[in-house]
């Protein structure tokens, strides 16, 4: 692992105007890892994705990515660095074919990943494959999931943040997601996943973040996650 | 007959044409930035313009260059008003780039009357578009065969682009949401200015070819502005498709209703988009649009407490009754004329603020009430009985029953079509007004006189004279004290109103529908209320006009009218009811100031409009609260300490 991480979030504040969400969070990812952050609802998951991004800007604290500092830059200018969001309920271009709201992301970000082609991220997802002129719309939640993961890819990340990739979605395909999602990490894209469910993080995730009213709680490796009953009961709402 | 009407199809194809190009860019502007771009009439009306300027020195074989050149020329000043107007009021309610926009009517308007002279000129055309060509056996002109397959080619090209180019998909990916466009490491707001831009170049090439074709004029804009909205609602705002359909559509029954029912003409088609609009909301291709944020922005919190509020305003009434006295005196007569006028419309603005403000129910329509009332007085007043309180009673209950049925049939959709639909009735209703005999036709009905009394027992105004020693009292000025007893009833009603549980919800449905839904509100029936109070008000307003005035005319009812009304309301500050007439009389006062210096007044006006809009949107009621800082710091007990100071701004 290299000396620096890939992305370090550090004593970031965010909020919504007024409203301050975020206090004083810190995370690291190291190139290579599949990191969950995992909390309940308004706990500040995806406010923190959203400030890592860039749709919103932290009050305080910084954001480093590859070594830089891109704590003041907004969504259009981290993407072309090789950060995504894949965003909660997808937001796919409903209107939109398949093949069109996958060419839209294809700009050719600064990548060391390579993008993949149009081509190859059909390949990769057999059920977009049979449906390219379709309209987004028209795709299942699964589907769409797979959409939005596939354009991603296309836009040629390095770290793909995965906003509850498993929301809402029947148990059979939670379990093709979570394979897409290991086949990111096997092609070297770094995974930072925000989730309720904490069995997902727990088979997935090399590392975990629990995150309680804008605060990280606790962070550890799923084996002591797993094992910390008094984390589990208290801020994620599992009895062991 | 059959070769009559291929002929009337050519010219209504031609017209068809002319719209396609002109609401392609409306509703594309729409769908990516959810703009109502009123300028859009007069970028088109530039667009002849500046063709007219690039031709004039070289005769009609100029046309080709100039039909190039010139919308080239729009675009930038597209771009440029993009960039610098538009701009700033993203994220911001609708609203706003209504009224923005609406601003830039006058402006542009004034600067083509500024520039160039006004009455109808002659675009010249090249002498290979003039004769006449067999097309099928049909005898057309060259000039319409032109206009149609460069139209078409046009439009296509249009189409290819939005299809076919990165460009066109990354637009219509931002008119489904545009945050996800950005997530993708696209900055879409450099996007938007060249979508404006380019619907302005389209503009600018419909007025061309129609300036080619009939000829160029400063109304000109005005008079298309309105029927391509008609087409883009009634396509679907935002799609391409709707509005190439909705164009051709409303050009070919314009056209033919003009030679075989030209009693309809002007009517039909805001039947048609009415129609349209309760079948399908969305218009004919519209689809499901990400529901626009952004509250409207109200001027309430004032730096008053009650108390001295309550005693400004015992003053200011106090003052306003005192005024007549000193009338040729101390000031002309004229002063109380103007004042009247200031009254009245005040009243008619307080009516909007009451919807607009309080229920969120942006009605681009009002003058429709206005002018209903002012009708009902006339012909009541001329068939009914020569009371004035016959007449004025009977406005009032009209207005409101045409304000239920509008509200029943429009509050159903929300937004921008609800304003659609309103300023739709409003065309309606004034399209009538010339066409029908009881209205008066383009004359509109004058010569009207009154009573104040009931059943032939009373006072006649225009012979009356109080003499109380110095100060004489005209009948001008005793209608001036009938006037301002209405606005203030009205006021206080209103105020009333909105204290009573009854207000209580339209608030909370301005603040946020849905939860008033959830609370177990009816919203619709409150809303509907609130538009028949609205509606009543409006026609007290128009009602007591022509009580005065002894006239009524259609241009009452003409969306300049309701647009000025909301200029009124967002001057004084929305959703304070005071506001409203605080704006009326700086409107009304800035007009008659700046009318001793320039002709061109509405050019000013119109600046200082935008500058409102975007820098003081919550209007000049909200000015004191946004002083009281600068000033209280000023004028601090002696020398505060510079640590004392920043904290003053820290508060903030």
């Amino acid at each position: 692992m290299s000396a620096e991480p890939l992305l370090s979030v550090d004593a970031i504040d965010s909020g919504y105007g007024d409203t301050q969400v975020l206090r004083e969070l810190s995370l690291a990812i190291d190139e290579g890892e599949i990191v969950s952050l995992v909390g309940r609802n308004g706990a500040g998951k995806t406010t923190t994705l959203r400030t890592i991004i860039g749709i919103l800007t932290p009050t305080s604290g910084t954001i480093r990515y590859q070594g830089e500092d891109i704590s003041t830059l907004d969504a259009t200018e981290t993407v072309t660095r090789g950060l995504a969001l894949v965003p909660e309920e997808r937001q796919i271009f409903p209107e939109l074919t398949v093949r069109e709201n996958l060419q839209i992301a294809d700009h050719g970000g600064a990548s060391d990943v390579d993008s993949l082609s149009i081509e190859e991220a059909l390949e990769m997802f057999e059920n977009l494959k049979e449906r390219t002129e379709n309209a987004g719309s028209s795709l299942s939640g699964g589907e769409q999931q797979m959409l939005a993961i596939a354009r991603a890819l296309v836009g040629g990340a390095d770290l793909i943040l995965l906003d509850e990739p498993t929301e809402g979605l029947a148990p059979y395909i939670v379990q093709d997601v979570m394979d897409i999602v290991r086949e990111l990490n096997d092609r070297g894209i770094t995974v930072l996943l925000v989730e309720q469910n904490v069995h997902v993080c727990l088979e997935l995730a090399d590392r975990n973040y629990v995150i309680n009213q804008g605060e990280i709680v606790y962070e550890g490796t799923a084996a002591e996650l797993e094992a910390n009953d008094e984390i589990l009961d208290r801020y994620l709402g599992v009895t062991a | 007959m059959i070769g009559g009407i291929l002929q009337q199809l050519v010219d209504g194809l031609t017209i068809g044409v002319v719209y396609v190009l002109l609401a392609a860019g409306l509703s594309v502007i729409f769908g990516v930035m959810h703009v109502i771009n009123f300028a859009h009439g007069e970028l088109f009306a530039l667009g002849a313009y500046f063709a007219l300027a690039l031709i004039a020195p070289f005769g009609g074989t100029a046309f080709f260059a100039a039909l190039f050149v010139a919308p080239l020329l729009v675009g930038i000043i597209g771009v440029a008003i993009e960039r610098f107007t538009v701009r700033p009021l993203y994220g911001r309610n609708p609203l706003y780039h209504i009224l923005l926009t609406f601003g830039l009517v006058l402006v542009i308007n004034d600067l083509i009357y500024l520039i160039w002279e006004p009455g109808n000129v002659n675009l010249p055309t090249p002498a290979i578009l003039s004769g006449t060509i067999d097309v099928v056996g049909l005898n057309a002109s060259v000039y319409n065969v032109f206009v149609i397959v460069f139209g078409a080619a046009m439009a296509l090209s249009v189409w290819a682009m939005l299809e076919h180019t990165k460009y066109g998909l990354i637009i219509r990916a931002g008119s489904q949401d545009r945050q996800m466009v950005r997530n993708l490491g696209i900055d879409i707001d450099r996007y938007y200015s060249l979508v404006f831009g380019m619907g302005a170049a389209l503009a600018a090439v419909a007025g061309i070819i129609l300036g080619g074709y009939q000829t160029v004029s400063p109304e000109m804009g005005m008079s298309v502005i309105i029927p391509a909205f008609v087409i883009v609602v009634l396509g679907g705002l935002g799609s391409f498709k709707g509005a190439v359909a909705g164009g051709l559509l409303v050009g070919i029954i314009q056209t033919l209703l003009r030679t075989y029912a030209p009693i309809l003409e002007g009517t039909v088609i805001f039947l048609l988009m009415i129609g349209i609009l309760l079948v399908r909301p969305r218009g004919l291709f519209g689809v499901e649009m990400e529901e626009e944020g952004g509250e409207l922005l109200t001027g309430s919190g004032g730096v008053l407490d009650d108390r001295t509020r309550k005693w400004v305003g015992l003053a200011a009434v106090g003052l306003l009754a005192l005024l007549p006295l000193g009338a040729g005196t101390f000031y002309s007569t004229y002063t109380v004329t103007l004042a009247i006028e200031i009254l009245v419309w005040a009243l008619f603005a307080l009516s909007l603020d009451f919807v607009m403000g309080y229920t969120g129910l942006v009605s681009l329509g009002h003058a429709l009430f206005y002018g209903l009332g002012a009708y009902a007085v006339a012909i009541a007043l001329l068939h009914v009985s020569q009371s004035a309180f016959v007449a004025i009673g009977l406005a009032i209950v009209i207005s409101a029953a045409i304000a239920w049925v509008v509200g029943y049939l429009s509050i159903r959709v929300s937004g921008v079509y609800f304003a659609m639909i309103t300023l739709g009735f409003a065309e309606l209703f004034y399209n009538m007004l010339y066409r029908l005999e009881i209205t008066g036709g383009s004359e509109g009905l004058f010569g009207i006189s009154t009573y104040y009394g009931i059943a032939g027992v009373g006072i006649a105004l225009d012979e009356i004279g109080l003499f109380l020693g110095p100060v004489t009292l005209t009948g001008q000025s005793l209608f001036y004290y009938i006037a301002l007893a209405a606005l203030i009833g009205s006021f206080l009603l209103t105020r009333r109103m909105l204290n009573s549980p009854f207000g209580s919800v339209l608030k909370s449905i301005r603040e946020n529908e849905q939860r008033a839904t959830f609370l177990g509100y009816e919203t619709t029936r409150y809303k509907r209320r609130a538009f028949v109070v609205s509606g009543a008000l409006a026609g007290l307003a128009g009602g007591l006009f022509t009580l005065n005035s002894g006239y009524a005319a259609p241009s009452f009812a003409y969306w300049l009218h309701s647009g000025e009304v909301i200029v009124m309301v967002i001057l004084g500050g929305m959703g304070t009811l005071y506001g409203p007439i605080v704006g009326a009389t700086v409107f009304f006062g800035l007009e008659e100031i700046l009318t001793g210096f320039t002709p061109r007044w509405r050019l000013v006006l119109g600046t200082i409009f935008l500058l409102f809009v975007i820098f003081l949107p919550r209007g000049l009621v909200s000015l004191p609260a946004r002083l009281k800082p600068l000033v209280t710091r000023d004028s601090g007990p002696g020398a505060e300490p510079a640590p004392d100071d920043s904290h003053m701004r820290g508060d903030d």
